[in-house]
């Protein structure tokens, strides 16, 4: 079972992490991140589950949750900044936010 | 169990790739979503329901209403210019680094449970132990609602006069 665990970890992080090489749009990105994140999360659980020490990755992963969902409220809220200074949501058009 | 085990897994992955590769933000944020669910009940079938709980309304909820309102905000949008990075080159990146991971994590020995007498309860963890991490993370989100409403703010105004104009 610990393996079928494992396999989805990994299959989470390389799905999220070749999304993010490929992708463009700003939006899709924190939809590559979120999903990164699941797996780095569930990888954090099955740590604490094999060295007993539940707690201790119940609490890390809490704090994943967390900056997961500022950097994903942070993220939406600079695609909305870019669509309305650019009229995309193009990741290379981010430079011109600071002209 | 170990059916239950494989069915969630299975479809955690293709809830995954669905998310990152449909046609469509909207969708992309509702499978994102089904990510989020099956994401809480693997969490839950390995033995930490508090945490999924927290997974299925932050995850589920919360980030998905954010993705709704971002998307009726900005529309959907399809970028059809060139990707800096070639898809055939972005596969064998993936395939071959996660795949050489996945390889070594399941050849390895996997450490096996430790009996530890003196486990910490983990509402004494959290509350106590990590005190500081808990204020940080507070403020951490405080600061963010303010980053987004203070980025959102010219965006919604703006929305709201030409809806007054119109």
């Amino acid at each position: 079972m610990n393996t079928l665990v494992i396999i989805a970890i990994v299959s989470l992080i390389a799905i999220g992490f070749y999304c993010l090489i490929i992708t463009r749009n700003i939006l899709k990105i924190i939809v590559a991140l979120q999903v990164l994140v699941k797996g780095a999360m569930i990888a954090m659980i099955l740590a604490g589950k094999l060295t007993d020490q539940m707690e201790l990755a119940q609490s890390m992963a809490i704090t994943i949750i967390v900056a997961d969902t500022i950097v994903a409220v942070i993220g939406l809220a600079m695609s909305i900044q870019l669509r309305e200074k650019t009229g995309t949501c193009d990741i290379h058009s981010i430079s011109k936010l600071k002209r | 169990m170990p059916l239950v085990y494989f069915l969630v897994v299975a479809a955690l992955i293709y809830s995954a790739h669905k998310a990152t590769r449909v046609k469509g933000l909207l969708n992309a944020a509702l499978w994102l979503a089904g990510t989020s669910c099956l994401t809480s009940i693997l969490v839950y079938i390995l033995g930490s329901p508090g945490l999924a709980v927290i997974e299925l309304s932050v995850g589920a909820g919360l980030v998905t209403v954010l993705f709704v309102f971002a998307i009726s905000i900005i529309g959907d949008e399809k970028i059809t210019s060139d990707v800096f990075v070639p898809h055939w080159l972005a596969i064998s990146i993936s395939v071959v680094s996660f795949g050489m991971l996945a390889y070594f994590l399941i050849a390895q020995h996997m450490p096996s449970a430790q009996s530890v007498t003196t486990s910490p309860i983990f509402s004494d963890l959290f509350w106590e132990g990590r005190k500081i991490d808990i204020y940080l993370q507070g403020a951490l989100f405080i600061s963010g609602i303010l980053g987004i409403l203070l980025l959102i703010a010219p965006a919604v105004s703006k929305r709201i006069k030409e809806g007054k104009n119109k």
